[in-house]
C-alpha cells in the first residue's frame, strides 16, 4: 500500500480541512478519554487510548427497529449522518470495527448498523508503545483494516492508506501529503509491550479451578462488556405511547452477558445462575466461542474491561497462570 | 370484586370493551415524595387520568372513598398501629397492592429507628411514646402481601408511569434486577469507586438510569440490593478504599436496612436489632 | 457463516416441492458417490449440502460419520443395524438469511386460522404462514407492545402452520386472546430442526414432557405424512395431569397408528385421561423393552426429565448421537446475533434447537 508523509504543521491544517467538510470525531480528554466530535485539533488527546470505545457510535446503545401502530410496522427512515471521520482509532478498536462488521453487515445484514457505518472513515493512529499497561493486542488475530494509517514519528507523521476512500481523501488533499518511497515494515508495525496473553487456545481449560481467582473478584455489574469494543449482545424491548396503547416502537438496547437476567426464561428459571458460569462465558465467548463460528478470536486486547473492572480483575493475568503455575510466585 | 354498578355508564372510553382499572394512591408514614413523583409526570397525568380511573388520591383530591380498587399503590412504612390497620384494609379492598418508593419497598430512612436504641430518640419526639402506639418501622411487605414494587426514594417518575401504563395493558413491566453499574457505564460515566467514593452501584439494582452518578454523586443504594449481589466483595472493596465498618454499615442501612439481614453476619459485628425479614422478596408480576 | 446448511428461501409449495426433490436426489448421490467429485450446483436457489465439521468434543473426533439414506437397504443387515441412527448429522434446511435489502428484524402479518384451546393454559393457533420447514424449527412470534417469543412449530404443512403456546409469559398470554381472523407477527422459520430426512428406516422414539410434546408434535405430522420411511413409531407423552393433555383431537388417530404410552403424574379426580397411567414417563420409558437397534429416540421437555431421560436411554443401550434433544433458551433475534440463546459456543436459535445429544450432552447446566 502507498504511504504518504505529512509533517505536523500540515496535520492541524488537515485536519482543520476536514472539520469542516464533515464531523471530525477524535479522542478529546475531559474527565476520562472519549471520542467525541470536535473542531480543533488541539482538542485532540493522543497520550493514551479512548477509556470508552467507539462502539457506540456504530451499534447505538439504543435503536428504534419499528415504529408501530396495531400491527402496521414503520421502519424509521435511515437518514445518513453526514460523513463522519474518526481521527484517533488504534488498531485494538479498528479491529473490534471489523469484528462487529462480519457479525452484523456479512451475517446478517443488519440495516441499522449498516447505516451508521457506512458514512464514516476511518483515520488510525499507531501505538508506538503500549499505551496501558492492560493491552494485550499482540496476542489476539489482528489485521491491518483502516482508511489511513497514521504512525507518528516525532515531527512527522507517515501515513499507510489501507483503502479507495483513504486514498480519495488523500487525493482531495494532496497539496498537504508528499509521497514517501518506503513502505511500512512489519517492525514498525509491532506493538512492543502489548503481548502479555500467552495462550492462544483456552478451550481446554474451562473447569480449570484457576477461575476461582476471577470469579471472586467479580460483582457482575457489566461494567466489562459496557466498555468492550467488541461485545455485541443486544436485547428488544416494546415501549408503547401512553395516549395510544396500540402504538409504540420496539427497541434495542445493548445487554450484558454477565447479569442473571440474560438468561433468564418465562418460568424464572436461569441457565447461567452461577456467577462463575457467567464470569467464563464471557472471556469464552471473546476467545473462543467467536472462532467457532467466525475462524478469529473475538477480543482485540484492548484491555479496558480490565481497566475499567472496579475490581481489576485482570484475566489475562490468570489464563497464563493456568498455564504455567510455576510463574505464580514470580 | 368491583361491582359494575359502582361505574357510571356511557363513559367516553379509549377501548370500550373494557372498564378503566380503577387505581387508588395513598401515604403512610413517609415524606409524600414518591406521591409527589406522581404528579411529576407532568406531560403525561392528563392521559395517564384518561386511561385510568383515578378513585382516590388523598394528596390531590378531596373525596376518596378507601375501597373497591383495582390497583392500589401505597407509599411510606408502617410505623404505628394506624398505618396497620390502614393496610390491611386496603388489602382487603384491592385486587393488587404496590409499593411505591424505598419506604414502602425496604424501609428507607424512617426505618433507621430499628437500629439504634430508644434512649437515643425518645427525647425528641412531640409525644409521649405510649401515646403514639407505634409499632417496629417495617416495610408494608412485612404485613401484607404485596404484587409489586416500585423502588427507589424517590421513585423514578417514568417508571410508575411504565407501571401504570403496562397494568392498563395486561404487560406489568418486569422488575429492574440488574446493578446501577450497567446503565452507568452505558452512559459514559467514570467508576466512582475509582475516583474513592463509596458508590453502591454494583450490589443496588437500576432501573434509575443512575441518575446520582450522572450527576457525579455517588449510589447510596435507594433502589434495594440486586438478588444476584456480592456483598462480600462490595464490603471488602469499600474497606480497601479506607471506609471503616461503622461507615460502610451506615451506608448500606440508609435505604435497605431492612432487607440486608445478611449484613451483620457480613461485618461480623453483633447487631443492636434483633433483624427478622427476609430478604427481599421474589417478584413474579401479577398474581 | 452457520456451516452444515443448506441455505434457502422458503416461499411456495412448488418451490419447496422441487427442493425436497432436489434434496432427495442430493442425499442419493451422496451417499453413494466418492466425496470429491464436483457436485452439481443446479436448480431451486443456491442450496449446497455441507456436512458439519464437527468439533470433536474430547477425543471422540476419529469418527466417520455415514449418512442414512433409502439407499441404506442395500447394506449387510448386521451394518445397517450398527449404522442405523449411528452417526447421523443434523441436516436442516434454514431459510436464507435475508439480503441487503431485507430488515432480518421485521416480521411479517399472517392470519390466524384456527384457534383450539387445548388444556387450561395450552391453546393452539393455525397461522396461515406458507413455508417449508423441518418438524423442530420455530418462529419468532411478535406482538406488538408486548414483545416477541420464539415458538416451535408443531405441524408439517405447507399451506399453514400450527403453534402450540404456553401461557406462561407477556407475549404468550396476550397471544391467548387472539381469535380466528386476527392478524399475528411472525418471522422465521429459524433453526435447525429433526433431520428427518437423514433418518428414514428407523423406529422412532418420542419422549414428550408437557407442553414439550409440540415440537415433537412435528415429528409425527411428518411421519403421518412420510409414514412409509419410517418404521415402528413409540410416543411416550408424560403430563402433569389429566387436564394437561395436549391434542387430544389427534390422540385416537396415534393410537391407531403409533405405540401410544401416556403417563400423567397425577390423578386425584380420577378424570378420563386416555388411558393414561399415573406416574411419570421416565418409569415407562424405563420399563418398555426397547433396545437401541435401528431406532433414534427425540427427547423434549422440562430440563430435569430430559435429564433423566437421556440417562434411561444411555442405559438401554442408545448412543449420545442416536437421541435428540431440544434446548429451551431465551432469545431476541433468532440470528445468532444477541447472544442471549448460547449454550457454550452453541446458538440454540442456528445450531439448535434440536441438538443431537453428543453436541451438547457434556454440558452440565441443562
Amino acid at each position: 500500500m502507498q504511504v504518504f508523509r505529512q509533517d505536523k504543521k500540515r496535520w492541524r491544517e488537515f485536519l482543520i480541512r476536514l472539520s469542516r467538510s464533515a464531523e471530525l470525531i477524535a479522542p478529546v480528554k475531559t474527565d476520562l478519554l472519549r471520542f467525541e466530535p470536535i473542531t480543533d485539533p488541539e482538542q485532540i488527546y493522543l497520550e493514551k487510548n479512548a477509556y470508552f470505545p467507539l462502539k457506540e457510535w456504530f451499534f447505538r446503545k439504543e435503536e428504534v427497529i419499528f415504529q408501530f401502530t396495531g400491527n402496521k410496522l414503520t421502519v424509521p427512515a435511515f437518514t445518513a449522518p453526514k460523513q463522519r471521520i474518526f481521527f484517533g482509532v488504534r488498531k485494538c478498536d479498528l479491529n473490534a470495527i471489523r469484528h462487529q462488521d462480519m457479525v452484523f453487515i456479512n451475517d446478517v445484514g443488519d440495516p441499522y448498523y449498516k447505516a451508521q457505518r457506512e458514512h464514516s472513515l476511518l483515520l488510525g493512529y499507531h501505538c508506538n508503545t503500549a499505551p496501558s499497561q492492560y493491552c494485550f493486542c499482540g496476542s489476539m488475530d489482528l489485521v491491518d483494516f483502516f482508511d489511513l494509517m497514521f504512525y507518528d514519528k516525532e515531527d512527522y507523521f507517515l501515513i499507510e492508506v489501507g483503502s479507495d476512500r483513504g486514498e480519495a481523501l488523500i487525493a482531495e488533499h494532496h497539496d498537504l501529503f508528499e509521497q514517501h518511497n518506503r513502505l511500512i515494515t512489519q517492525d514498525e508495525k509491532h506493538i512492543p509491550g502489548a503481548d502479555r496473553l500467552k495462550v492462544k487456545d483456552i478451550a481446554h481449560l474451562y473447569d480449570n479451578p484457576g477461575w476461582k481467582e476471577g470469579v471472586d473478584k467479580c460483582l457482575s455489574c457489566g461494567a466489562c462488556t459496557a466498555l468492550c469494543p467488541t461485545c455485541y449482545c443486544f436485547e428488544f424491548h416494546d415501549e408503547t405511547k401512553l395516549a395510544d396503547p396500540q402504538s409504540g416502537e420496539r427497541k434495542r438496547f445493548w445487554s450484558s452477558c454477565q447479569l442473571q437476567d440474560f438468561t433468564r426464561v418465562a418460568g424464572d428459571h436461569v441457565f447461567r445462575k452461577e456467577r462463575e458460569e457467567r464470569f467464563k462465558h464471557r472471556i469464552y465467548h471473546q476467545l473462543d466461542y467467536f472462532r467457532e463460528k467466525y475462524g478469529i478470536q473475538m477480543c482485540v486486547g484492548c484491555g479496558r474491561c480490565i481497566e475499567g473492572c472496579p475490581t481489576r480483575i485482570d484475566f489475562v493475568d490468570i489464563i497464563n497462570r493456568m498455564e504455567r503455575p510455576e510463574k505464580k510466585e514470580a | 370484586m368491583i361491582k359494575e354498578t359502582t361505574r357510571k355508564k356511557g363513559r367516553a372510553d379509549a377501548n370500550p370493551s373494557k372498564a378503566k382499572p380503577l387505581i387508588g394512591v395513598f401515604g403512610i408514614t413517609g415524606c409524600a415524595g414518591c406521591q409527589l413523583s406522581i404528579i411529576f409526570n407532568e406531560d403525561d397525568i392528563l392521559d395517564l387520568i384518561d386511561l385510568v380511573d383515578l378513585r382516590a388520591f388523598p394528596f390531590i383530591k378531596e373525596v376518596n372513598p378507601e375501597e373497591h380498587f383495582d390497583i392500589c399503590i401505597i407509599e411510606g412504612l408502617v410505623a404505628d398501629k394506624g398505618d396497620l390497620e390502614r393496610i390491611k384494609k386496603l388489602r382487603g379492598n384491592s385486587k393488587m397492592v404496590v409499593s411505591l418508593g424505598a419506604c414502602a419497598c425496604t424501609g428507607c430512612v424512617p426505618a433507621y429507628r430499628q437500629f439504634t436504641l430508644k434512649e437515643n430518640y425518645e427525647h425528641l419526639l412531640y409525644q409521649k411514646m405510649e401515646e403514639i402506639q407505634d409499632v417496629k418501622p417495617t416495610p408494608i411487605d412485612a404485613h401484607i402481601k404485596v404484587d409489586y414494587y416500585i423502588p427507589g426514594c424517590p421513585p423514578d417518575k417514568k417508571q410508575i408511569l411504565a407501571f401504570i401504563k403496562g397494568a392498563v395493558a395486561g404487560r406489568i413491566p418486569k422488575p429492574y434486577d440488574s446493578p446501577v453499574c450497567i446503565e452507568c457505564r452505558q452512559n459514559g460515566n467514570a467508576c466512582l469507586l475509582d475516583v474513592g467514593k463509596p458508590c453502591l452501584g454494583p450490589i443496588t439494582a437500576g432501573g434509575c438510569d443512575a441518575v446520582c452518578i450522572n450527576g457525579g454523586f455517588e449510589c447510596w443504594g435507594c433502589r434495594g440490593p440486586t438478588k444476584d449481589m456480592h456483598l462480600d466483595l462490595m464490603i471488602d472493596i469499600l474497606r480497601a478504599k479506607g471506609f471503616d465498618d461503622r461507615f460502610i454499615q451506615d451506608r448500606m442501612r440508609t435505604f435497605v436496612g431492612l432487607k440486608l439481614p445478611m449484613l451483620e453476619k457480613v461485618m461480623k459485628k453483633t447487631s443492636e436489632v434483633n433483624v427478622t425479614f427476609k430478604g427481599m422478596p421474589a417478584q413474579r408480576g401479577l398474581p | 457463516m452457520a456451516q452444515g446448511f443448506f441455505r434457502r428461501k422458503g416461499k411456495t409449495a412448488e418451490e419447496a416441492d422441487a427442493f425436497q426433490r432436489f434434496i432427495d436426489q442430493k442425499l442419493r448421490e451422496l451417499s453413494h458417490t466418492p466425496s470429491g467429485k464436483k457436485r452439481k450446483t443446479s436448480s431451486p436457489a443456491r442450496a449446497k449440502i455441507k456436512f458439519p465439521a464437527k468439533k470433536s468434543a474430547k477425543g471422540k473426533g476419529r469418527r466417520k460419520r455415514i449418512l442414512l439414506s433409502p439407499g441404506k437397504a442395500t447394506m449387510a443387515p448386521e451394518k445397517a443395524k450398527k449404522a442405523a441412527a449411528k452417526r447421523i448429522t443434523p441436516v436442516a434446511i434454514v431459510p436464507k438469511r435475508p439480503g441487503a435489502s431485507e430488515n432480518p428484524y421485521l416480521p411479517k402479518p399472517y392470519r390466524v386460522l384456527d384457534y383450539v384451546r387445548e388444556s387450561p393454559d395450552t391453546f393452539t393457533i393455525a397461522v396461515d404462514m406458507k413455508t417449508y420447514h423441518d418438524p423442530g424449527q420455530f418462529v419468532q412470534v411478535s406482538l406488538p407492545g408486548f414483545g416477541e417469543s420464539p415458538i416451535s412449530i408443531c405441524s408439517d404443512s405447507r399451506e399453514f402452520i400450527r403453534l402450540n403456546i404456553r401461557e406462561v409469559g407477556t407475549v404468550t398470554k396476550a397471544l391467548a386472546k387472539l381469535k380466528v381472523g386476527d392478524t399475528v407477527l411472525i418471522r422465521g422459520p429459524y433453526g435447525r430442526g429433526y433431520p428427518m430426512q437423514a433418518l428414514r428406516g428407523n423406529d422412532l422414539i418420542i419422549i414428550g414432557g408437557g407442553c414439550g410434546v409440540a415440537p415433537l408434535k412435528g415429528i409425527i405430522d411428518y411421519v403421518y405424512n412420510h409414514r412409509a420411511a419410517y418404521k415402528d413409531i413409540y410416543l411416550f407423552l408424560g403430563y402433569r395431569s389429566p387436564d394437561d393433555i395436549l391434542f387430544q383431537k389427534e390422540l385416537e388417530q396415534w393410537k391407531k397408528d403409533y405405540h401410544v404410552h401416556m403417563t400423567v403424574d397425577e390423578n386425584k379426580q380420577q378424570k378420563f385421561c386416555y388411558e393414561a397411567t399415573t406416574g411419570f414417563v421416565t418409569d415407562k420409558l424405563k420399563a418398555a423393552p426397547i433396545d437401541n437397534h435401528g431406532k433414534v429416540a427425540f427427547v423434549c421437555g422440562p430440563p430435569i426429565m430430559m435429564k433423566f431421560t437421556t440417562h434411561i436411554l444411555k442405559e438401554k443401550g442408545f448412543n449420545d448421537d442416536q437421541i435428540f434433544v431440544s434446548a429451551e433458551r431465551l432469545m431476541y433475534c433468532a440470528l445468532g446475533v444477541c447472544c442471549h440463546c448460547m449454550i457454550r459456543g452453541k446458538f440454540t436459535c442456528i445450531d439448535g434447537p434440536v441438538f443431537r445429544y453428543d453436541e451438547i450432552g457434556h454440558i452440565k447446566n441443562d
